[in-house]
Parts: structure tokens; C-alpha cells; sequence
């Protein structure tokens, strides 16, 4: 505990009070600055802005106990008013379905970037072909519905599970190798998949395949627009709202994961394997399920992708991919699954808005994972320490922010 | 029985060029235990370092006097800016990260090949698309009762081994050698026994990288073209290389590049259809090393202590 804990002023009961709606104004206004508005200006001012309020945040000392303390105490109006947020701002964007489709895909990479995450950031395996098991999922969900006529919902779950059965299969044989093993197994994989997706018959080779079909939720087509008081919606924002559901529910499921024994576990085979496995951990059992649940995460992003774009090729799937979700987790802070979903909607939402500067987008991804790892390995949010308290004690610990973050 | 001796050739040839990559990266892991992922990249620099260079020399006319003193010099000095572009590599990035968790390292690494690769496309010109490489080694060759022998490659064989056995020999046999010799074993107790590490794993990076410059240099050639994301590939097979002699393991290294450009040769050859998949069979070969015999076939089994 820090010394600042004293500079807290709890007797400035209207400031704590009001700190809470203050903040979330100047989040939604950044964020919703930085996706509505169609100009390279006002994306980068509010960029500039964004990132001098974190350095400050970060640099003013007992700022940050103060904000930490409001978010904590505030927490359910926090995540009901995003949610809230979050189903009503595409609404403002009838005109502009091209962002309501960036958004789109941002979800889709938060999910991605959650199953990254899982391997690489919890457990600790560098896994560097990671867009192989997106591929999977998407080839699968796709060669399904098109082939076989099997409808989205059975095709979404079966590209999770055949995308973690390959990661199983790729898991098995580097247990008992060192990490660098892991990640030349992973390149190998992500290069071969390129390769077998490219001249394999039944994949359509380096065409890809096309029309697949989309989603039908009780027999209606995600493809026909809403229309609400006679204004018809563009359809993106079916999928919007399909693509929300799904990845609020994993980001559920993943934060549940986190917090349980296996996330505990994962931890415990990331700082000292032979430590863990002392401990009577099944380091091999653990790992395998890591790399299972992330390629599971993956396959489904795929799926969603490949229902959504209605049209999946190889070259989505290379390694180019793999590293930019590589960014997306190093960038938004490993093991933590809040940093790592921010870090996947600004890598995936910045660059559409830098669109001249396209040709230096995988050399700027380049850079920001070297110049993070380099200097601010723990990324945008800091993995947190965890708190293993009787609610008594963390009621007790609550009034005095704790260091980390 | 003649194309035997084609493909007999080619192999060496392919052999030649992953063993001089696959030695740069075992020697990385042996001193520092850093399997580094730029090191096909660095290679490509070479690559592409060379070019405007000879293009140069061409156009102030150099090349039709000189050509047999010029080429060796563009190709000496292309190998010196390597080998210093890896002690630069080993200053700014690899040195502030040896005390952070391996993985960071790991990841930089392969962030850094990243950037190398898109510095090439952005910046070179045109260079999204494939270059011609300039024919550096003199054409022609030998006929052997209907077998032709290239003067090129012979001369990138040659190469090979020669720098093989010169490096084999300041491993050995000199001062430095048994420096990183000792530091591959146990950095700790060589420090104390009074062996500068740093200048020691500095030597091993500018040994490297000097190596995977000539490689991307002699990569060109045999090919005849140039493409900024070859390094990716030539990079993962110099570590396939690596793991399946055993990683760390200067001899195991040349076995595993000799083994894996025969092995991707012959059965792109010999399998139907199978040049298309050359690359799989190599990394199948990789992963069967993984599950059979992990430690390599040089490398010592390997207990993992507390």
C-alpha cells in the first residue's frame, strides 16, 4: 500500500459522488468520437486526448486509487449503463451501416483476442498461429452450411468444437518441450493450414468459398433490415446485436473461467511449471485445455466471420491475422480479459480510420507489440493481482485501493 | 538416375542454405536460450541489401571490369552490416528483456522480424511484389557424362562449407569459441570464471546474423528472385533445423539442415503432387522429432531442474 492511501478525501463526499458519471461521460464520448465520425482529425484528437487522460491517470498520484475506488463502488450502474450504451449507439448510426460493420468486426476480434488471451496470456504458450484455428472455425462453419445445408446455430457450435479439437491435436506434441517448440509448432500450423486451404479441392483453393448463408433465427433471415417506426435499419446491425449476445456471453464465460480454479491453475503453469506441478497440479492437462478453450474461442469468431462477411478466402487467415490478435492482446494488457477486449476494439477500430495509411498497418502492428513488450509489457490494463478473501475481509480491504493496475 | 543426381544437388543446395540459418539460431539458444524469430528476416535484409548495391555498382560501372573483385566485396560488406545489424538487434531489444520472462522476449522477437519484413515492403521500391535478383555467381558449369554441375551452384556449396568449417574451427578452437562454449553451458559460473559474457553472446549475434545475411544472400541467387516475406519461411525452417539436430547443438544443426533440404526435396520429388506441400513435409517431419525424440538427434535429454 502506497503512502497516497491517506491523500483519499473522503470527506469530499461530491466529488466521489459525481466522479463516477464524469468518467463515463468522457469514455463514451472518446470512444463514440473515435467510431461515428468519419474524419482522420477528429479520430486522432480524440486518440491524443484518450491517451493523455490515461497518462494522467497513471502519472497523478492517488488519482488512481481515487477512480479504482469510484469504478468499484459504482460497478453495476457502470456495466448496465454500457450495456445500455452499447445497444443503443449503433441505433444513432442508421446512415452509416460501413461502421456499424467496423463494430461488427471489432466484436468479432474481442472474442478472437479473449481466446488469444487464454493461451497466451494466462498460460503462458506462445501461440503464433493462432489465425489457423480462426480458419478452421470459419471452413468449418462455412463448409457446413454450404455443403451440408446444417443450419448457422449447429455450424456455429461445431466450428468452436472442431477448431478446439485441432488445437487439442496441436497441443499434444510439444507437452513435454520447451515454449519455443510451442511457438514453431504454431507457425508450422498456421503455414500449413495457409498451404491445405489453398490447394485442398474442397476448400475452393485460393477462391475461398462463397454465399454462405446467413443466420436464420426462427426462420427469419439476418439479411432482411429491421424496421422500427417505418425506418429500415441496415442489416448490419442484425449482426450487430447477434455478434453482442455472443461475444457478452464469452466474455461472461471467459471472466467466469478467470476467476475459477482453472484460470487460477493456468497462472500457476505460467510463472513455474515444475513449481506447479509440485503442487499437484496437471500442468500437461491444463495446458491442453488452455489451448483447447482459446482455438474453441477462435473457431467461433470464425463462424460468426464467415456468416457475417458471407464470403471466407485463405488470405484471411495468415499470419498477418495472427500476429494483429497477437497486438490485440499484448496491447491491451496479457491475463487481464477487460485490457485485452480494449485492446482488441482499438486495433480493430483504428485502423479503419486511418484507411490512407493502409499499406503501414501490419508494420504499425509490428511496432506497437515490439514498443509495448518493450516498454509497457503489461499493457494498456495490468493484469490484476488476485484477491482470495472471505467477503469479510474483502469488504475490510475494499477502503484502501490496492496498488496494482 | 540422372535426375537422382539433379534432385541429389538440389537438395545440397537447399541443405546449404537451411543449415547456414539453422546455425545462427541454435547458437542463439545455446548462449541465451533465445529462439529468435527475426533471425529469417535478418536474412532477408541481406537480401535486399544487396540488391541496391549492385544495382549501384552496375550503373557507375563497376561490374564489366571487376566483376570477379566487386561481387565479393558487395557480398562482404552486405554480411558486415548484418552481423551489425544483430549486435544491434542483441543492444536495443534483446539485452533490456533478458531479465523479463522469456515469452516477452519471445514475442519481441517475433514482433521485430514483423517490422523488419514491413520496413522492406514500405520502404523498398515496389516492394510488395517479387524482385529479380541479379545473377551474382557466374553461369555455366561442368558436364559429367549429361549431368550438369552449375558454377553457381557449386560455388553456394562451397560457401557453405567453408564457413561452416571456419566457424566450426573459432568454436573450437579459439579464445572466443571457448567463451561461448563456457557460456552455453553455464553463463553464471563463466562470469565468475572471469569470461566477459556480454562481449561473448555480442559475438555470437554478429556470427549469426552475419551468417543469415549470407544465407538471404545465397537464397536469392539459387532462386533468382527476391520477395520481402521470404524470411518467415527460411526463418522457420532454420529453426526446424535447429530443434530436429538438436537445439543448441552447433554439429546438430548442420544434421538438421542437411536432413530437412533432403527431406523436403526428395519428397516434393517423389511423393505425386508433392511439390506443392514441400513445406508440410518438413514440418511434419519437425513435429514427428517433437513427439519421438524431442531433445533432437545431437541434443542431450534434457532435465528440467528446480
Amino acid at each position: 500500500m502506497s503512502h497516497s492511501n491517506t491523500g483519499i478525501p473522503n470527506s469530499n463526499a461530491f466529488i466521489n459522488r459525481i466522479i463516477t458519471p464524469f468518467l463515463l461521460f468522457v469514455v463514451v464520448a472518446i470512444v463514440y468520437a473515435i467510431v461515428a465520425y468519419e474524419s482522420v482529425v477528429v479520430t486522432l484528437l480524440s486518440l491524443v486526448i484518450g491517451a493523455s487522460l490515461f497518462v494522467g491517470y497513471s502519472k497523478i498520484p492517488g488519482l488512481k486509487e481515487i477512480i479504482k475506488e469510484s469504478i468499484r463502488k459504482d460497478k453495476i450502474i457502470l456495466l448496465v449503463t454500457g450495456l445500455v450504451l452499447a445497444i443503443a449507439i449503433p441505433l444513432t448510426l442508421r446512415s452509416q451501416p460501413y461502421i456499424i460493420h467496423i463494430l461488427v468486426i471489432a466484436e468479432i476480434s474481442i472474442i478472437l483476442a479473449l481466446g488469444l488471451n487464454f493461451q497466451v496470456g494466462s498460460t503462458g504458450i506462445p501461440n503464433l498461429g493462432y489465425a489457423a484455428f480462426y480458419g478452421v472455425g470459419a471452413y468449418a462453419s462455412a463448409l457446413l452450411s454450404t455443403r451440408l445445408g446444417i443450419s448457422f446455430w449447429i455450424s456455429l457450435l461445431a466450428a468452436g468444437f472442431i477448431a478446439a479439437l485441432f488445437g487439442w491435436l496441436v497441443g499434444l506434441p510439444t507437452l513435454k518441450t520447451r515454449s519455443y517448440h510451442m511457438a514453431l509448432v504454431s507457425i508450422a500450423f498456421g503455414l500449413v493450414t495457409y498451404i491445405m486451404l489453398n490447394n485442398l479441392a474442397f476448400t475452393g483453393g485460393p477462391n475461398g468459398i462463397k454465399n454462405i448463408p446467413a443466420p436464420e433465427i426462427f426462420g427469419w433471415s439476418l439479411f432482411s433490415s429491421i424496421k422500427i417506426f417505418g425506418n429500415a435499419y441496415p442489416v448490419q446491425l442484425n449482426f450487430y446485436y447477434l455478434v453482442l449476445f455472443i461475444t457478452l456471453l464469452m466474455v461472461v464465460v471467459s471472466h467466469f473461467v478467470y476467476n475459477s480454479k482453472i484460470g487460477l491453475f493456468w497462472n500457476a503453469v505460467r510463472e513455474d511449471e515444475i513449481a506447479a506441478k509440485c503442487s499437484g497440479i496437471n500442468a500437461s492437462a491444463l495446458k491442453l485445455l488452455s489451448f483447447s478453450m482459446g482455438a474453441f474461442l477462435a473457431g467461433i469468431a470464425g463462424a460468426l466471420y464467415a456468416h457475417y462477411v458471407g464470403y471466407i478466402s485463405p488470405e484471411n487467415f495468415n499470419m498477418n491475422t495472427s500476429l494483429q490478435v497477437l497486438g490485440m492482446v499484448i496491447m491491451g494488457g496479457m491475463d487481464n480479459i477487460f485490457g485485452v477486449s480494449i485492446g482488441a476494439f482499438i486495433l480493430s477500430v483504428a485502423p479503419e480510420k486511418f484507411r490512407a495509411l493502409a499499406d503501414f498497418r501490419m508494420l504499425a502492428t509490428g511496432l506497437i507489440i515490439l514498443l509495448m513488450l518493450m516498454f509497457r509489457p503489461s499493457g494498456i490494463i495490468k493484469q490484476q493481482i488476485r484477491i482470495y478473501a472471505t467477503k469479510y475481509f474483502s469488504s475490510k480491504k475494499s477502503s484502501n485501493g490496492d496498488t496494482n493496475g | 538416375m540422372n535426375t537422382f543426381f539433379q534432385l541429389l544437388i538440389s537438395a545440397l543446395l537447399v541443405s546449404s542454405l537451411y543449415t547456414l540459418v539453422a546455425v545462427g539460431f541454435t547458437m542463439y539458444v545455446g548462449v541465451i536460450n533465445l529462439a529468435n524469430f527475426s533471425h529469417g528476416d535478418t536474412c532477408v535484409m541481406g537480401t535486399f541489401l544487396l540488391m541496391p548495391l549492385f544495382l549501384f555498382a552496375t550503373k557507375m560501372g563497376w561490374m564489366t571490369p571487376l566483376a570477379g573483385l566487386v561481387i565479393p566485396a558487395l557480398i562482404i560488406l552486405v554480411i558486415l552490416v548484418t552481423g551489425l545489424w544483430g549486435a544491434g538487434i542483441y543492444k536495443i531489444l534483446v539485452k533490456p528483456l533478458l531479465v523479463a520472462p522469456r515469452l516477452i522476449l519471445l514475442l519481441a522477437s517475433v514482433a521485430a522480424g514483423q517490422v523488419i519484413r514491413e520496413a522492406i515492403r514500405v520502404i523498398y521500391p515496389n516492394g510488395s511484389n517479387p524482385q529479380v535478383f541479379p545473377k551474382l555467381l557466374p553461369s555455366g558449369g561442368i558436364e559429367l557424362s549429361g549431368l550438369t554441375l552449375g558454377y553457381d551452384s557449386l560455388t553456394i556449396i562451397f560457401l557453405t562449407i567453408a564457413c561452416i568449417i571456419s566457424l566450426n574451427f573459432i568454436i573450437q578452437r579459439t579464445k572466443m569459441g571457448l567463451a561461448m562454449r563456457a557460456v552455453s553451458q553455464n553463463s553464471d559460473v563463466s562470469q565468475i570464471m572471469g569470461i566477459n559474457i556480454e562481449k561473448t553472446i555480442i559475438s555470437v549475434f554478429i556470427l549469426g546474423s552475419a551468417l543469415a545475411g549470407l544465407a538471404g544472400i545465397l537464397n536469392g541467387t539459387y532462386y533468382g528472385i527476391a520477395k520481402f516475406n521470404l524470411g518467415s519461411n527460411l526463418g522457420i525452417k532454420g529453426f526446424s533445423a535447429a530443434v530436429i539436430g538438436g537445439l543448441g547443438d552447433f554439429q546438430g544443426a548442420i544434421i538438421g539442415g542437411v536432413l530437412l533440404g533432403f527431406i523436403e526435396v526428395f519428397a516434393s520429388a517423389y511423393i505425386p503432387n508433392g511439390s506443392q506441400y514441400q513445406d508440410v513435409f518438413s514440418f511434419l517431419a519437425v513435429i514427428a522429432f517433437l513427439i519421438f525424440r524431442p531433445s533432437g538427434i545431437l541434443g542431450e535429454k534434457i532435465f528440467e531442474k528446480v
